[in-house]
C-alpha cells in the first residue's frame, strides 16, 4: 500500500483540483481523508497500484500549484 | 467571457491551449456571490468545468483577492511548461472598488522554476550521441517555448545528425535546413518516419511522446527496453519523462539551457554511417518526386501542389495557422516553415475552427506580418462568424479554404479502416464562400489555376488586405499520404502510387 499526504490551501476549489489528477490514475484508491489544519487541508491518500501509476499520480500531483507540500511512501498492510 | 454559456464557449479554447502548453489567462464573469447555488441565470460552475485542462484556476470571492489572484494566474500561465488558467470574477466583486489590502493566493510557484540539467546525465547522453551510427534528434513544441532553435542546429551540425520534428515542432527549425526532415507520425514526412524508426540514438527534446507522433509507443519501448535504441529525454516538466517511455537517458531541465550545455560536452568525430543520410535524403527525393506526378494529373485543385503554390507566395516571416483536418495535415507534409514560431496549428486536442480565430489572434499580435490561415471547407464553417472581426478590427488576414465538401480526414479514415462506409462526412454544395466573404466585406476569389492561386495570395499579402480563398479540391483525389494507421510501427507508412521505397534501414 502507497501512503500519499498533500497539504493544500483550505479550499474546496484545491481539493476538487487534487481530486480531478486522482481520477485519472490507474490506481485502487481505498481511502482518502481529508483533515483541516488551519488554513491548510492535510490529504492523506491510501491507495494500491503499480510503481508506474502511483509514480505517474505523485507526479501529475506535484504539478499543482495547490499542492504546497507532497510527501508519498509505502506502507506495510 | 461572460457568466455562463459565455463561459462554456471558451472550454475547447482552453483544452487546446492545455494539450498544446499555450499560455492562456481565461477571465470569465460569474453571477453575484449572494447567488451562488441558486441556479441562477447564466450561473455555471466554470471552475469545476475546467479544473481537469487548466493549470490554475481560481473564484475571486472579495476584492481584496483580485489583484493577487491575477497576478498569479499570469505568472503560472508562463511559468515552465506554458498553459492555460481562468479567474472566475463575480458581479458583486468586480463592481467592488480596489482595496488597499492584498491577500494572499497560497499557491507554490517556485516549483515551475525549470530544474538543473544533471550534468551527469547530460555527460551519459553526449556519449551516446558521439557513439552512434544513425542519431536522430527529435523536436516538440517544448524547443519552440525555450527558444532553443540555435541549439538544436548547433547540435545537429556537430553529430551529423538528421532533425525530425513533431507537429507543434514543426514551428522550430527552418525547413530549409538540410538535415531537417519533416515532422514524423501520422500524417508526417517518410523521410522523418524512416529517420526515427531506424535510429539507434535519438534525443527527444520538449516533447511529450503523443501516439500521434510514434504510431505505435509500444515498439519504440520495446526497442528501448532491448537497448536497440538508446533513448534521451530532455523535459522542463518532470511528470513527462517516463510518462509514456522510459528513456535510456532523463533530463529534466529547460530545453536551451540543456542543449547549450550538451554542446559543450559533445566531442570526438561522430562515428556516422555515411549512407543513412543519403538514404533519407533519397526517400525524400522519391516522395516528392511521386507527389509532383500524382498532383499533375489531379482534376481541381490538389491541396500539396496548392501549399507549395501558396508558399511561393508568401514572404518567408508569414504566419500560417491552420484548421483541423485534410487541409492541416497536408500542410504538416507541405508547408515550408523559416523562421521559428511561425506555423501555428492545433495538435493534441485538435479542434476544428481552430483557424480563423487563431489567425486572428496572431495578426493582432504581429500586425506587421503577413498571417495566412489555411482552413478546410468544415473547419472554417465551424468558426466562420469570427470573420465580423476582420473589418471591426482592421485584421488583414489571407484564408484559403481547401473546399472538398467533406470531413475529409474522417473520410478517410471510412474509406480505409471502416470498409467504406461513408457516414455524415460528406457535405453540400452550401454555402457559397464566396457569398460569405462578400457578407463580410472581404474580398473573395474562387482561382482556376495553380498560378492564379499565387499571384491573387501574392497581392493580398503584399498589399495587406484581406482576402477569402475558395479553392476547389477534389475529394476522391484528396487521400493524405504518407499515412501511418492508429496503432501501427512507423515504418508501415501508406506511400502515394509511385513512392517506391521501403522505410527500414539496410545496412550492409
Amino acid at each position: 500500500m502507497t501512503v500519499i499526504s498533500i497539504v493544500i490551501p483550505r479550499s474546496l476549489d484545491s481539493l476538487g483540483r487534487v481530486i480531478a489528477v486522482m481520477r485519472r490514475a490507474k490506481v485502487d484508491v481505498v481511502q482518502v481523508r481529508v483533515l483541516a489544519e488551519g488554513r491548510t487541508y492535510r490529504v492523506c491518500i491510501e491507495l494500491n497500484g503499480t510503481h508506474d501509476n502511483v509514480s505517474w499520480l505523485v507526479a501529475k500531483l506535484d504539478k499543482l500549484p495547490e499542492v504546497l507540500k507532497i510527501d508519498a511512501g509505502d506502507r506495510e498492510v | 467571457m461572460t457568466s455562463g454559456p459565455g463561459a462554456t464557449n471558451i472550454v475547447t479554447g482552453i483544452a487546446s491551449a492545455y494539450m498544446d502548453s499555450t499560455p492562456v489567462v481565461a477571465i470569465t464573469g460569474q453571477v453575484a456571490t449572494g447567488v451562488f447555488g441558486k441556479d441562477g441565470f447564466q450561473e455555471t460552475d466554470i471552475v469545476g468545468v475546467v479544473t481537469p485542462i487548466t493549470k490554475f484556476t481560481y473564484q475571486v470571492r472579495k476584492a481584496s483577492e483580485a489583484v493577487p489572484a491575477f497576478r498569479v494566474a499570469y505568472e503560472i500561465s508562463m511559468a515552465g511548461r506554458p498553459g492555460p488558467t481562468l479567474i472566475d470574477l463575480p458581479r458583486d466583486v468586480q463592481a467592488a472598488p480596489v482595496p488597499d489590502r492584498e491577500d494572499e493566493i497560497p499557491v507554490n510557484i517556485a516549483k515551475y522554476a525549470p530544474p538543473r540539467p544533471d550534468e551527469s546525465k547530460l555527460l551519459a547522453a553526449a556519449r551516446y550521441l558521439v557513439e552512434a551510427r544513425r542519431p536522430v534528434i527529435l523536436v516538440g513544441g517544448g524547443v519552440v517555448w525555450s527558444g532553443a532553435t540555435l541549439e538544436v542546429l548547433e547540435l545537429s551540425r556537430l553529430l551529423l545528425a538528421p532533425v525530425v520534428s513533431t507537429l507543434p515542432g514543426k514551428a522550430a527549425v527552418p525547413h530549409d535546413y538540410p538535415l531537417y526532415m519533416g515532422p514524423a507520425g501520422m500524417h508526417g514526412r517518410a523521410e522523418a518516419d524512416a529517420a526515427l524508426a531506424n535510429a539507434d540514438v535519438i534525443l527527444a527534446v520538449g516533447t511529450r511522446f503523443s501516439d500521434r507522433t510514434w504510431g505505435s509507443l509500444d515498439v519504440l519501448a520495446e526497442r528501448v527496453r532491448s537497448g536497440r535504441v538508446k533513448l534521451i529525454h530532455i523535459d522542463i516538466d518532470r511528470s513527462e519523462l517516463g510518462k509514456n517511455v522510459k528513456p535510456t537517458v532523463e533530463v529534466a531541465g529547460d530545453a536551451r539551457e540543456a542543449l547549450q550545455r550538451l554542446v559543450k560536452l559533445v566531442h570526438g568525430a561522430p562515428m556516422r554511417d555515411q549512407k543513412y543520410l543519403s538514404w533519407l535524403l533519397e526517400i525524400r527525393r522519391k516522395y516528392e518526386e511521386a507527389m509532383s506526378e500524382l498532383t499533375a494529373s489531379t482534376k481541381a485543385f490538389h491541396p500539396w501542389r496548392a501549399l507549395k503554390a501558396i508558399r511561393r507566395a508568401a514572404p518567408r516571416d508569414t504566419i500560417a495557422v491552420t484548421g483541423v483536418g485534410a487541409h492541416q495535415m497536408w500542410a504538416e507534409i507541405a508547408w515550408d516553415v523559416y523562421e521559428p514560431g511561425t506555423f501555428i496549428t492545433s495538435a493534441g486536442l485538435g479542434p476544428m475552427g481552430f483557424c480563423i480565430p487563431a489567425a486572428l489572434g496572431a495578426k493582432l499580435a504581429a500586425r506587421d506580418r503577413p498571417v495566412i490561415c489555411l482552413d478546410g471547407d468544415g473547419s472554417f464553417q465551424m468558426t466562420m462568424h469570427s470573420l465580423a472581426l476582420v473589418r471591426d478590427y482592421n485584421l488583414p488576414i489571407v484564408v484559403v479554404i481547401f473546399d472538398n465538401r467533406a470531413l475529409q480526414l474522417v473520410k478517410q479514415w471510412q474509406l480505409y479502416i471502416y470498409n467504406k462506409r461513408i457516414i455524415a462526412t460528406q457535405l453540400s454544395s452550401r454555402p457559397d464562400f464566396l457569398k460569405i466573404a462578400e457578407a463580410y466585406d472581404i474580398d473573395g476569389v474562387r482561382p482556376e489555376s495553380y498560378e492564379e492561386l499565387e499571384r491573387v495570395v501574392m497581392r493580398a499579402l503584399r498589399r495587406d488586405e484581406p482576402l477569402i480563398v475558395d479553392l476547389t479540391v477534389d475529394s476522391e483525389s484528396d487521400i493524405v499520404l504518407p499515412w501511418v494507421k492508429p496503432g501501427e510501427w512507423l515504418t508501415s507508412a501508406m506511400l502515394p502510387p509511385g513512392a517506391d521505397v521501403k522505410l527500414v534501414y539496410d545496412s550492409d
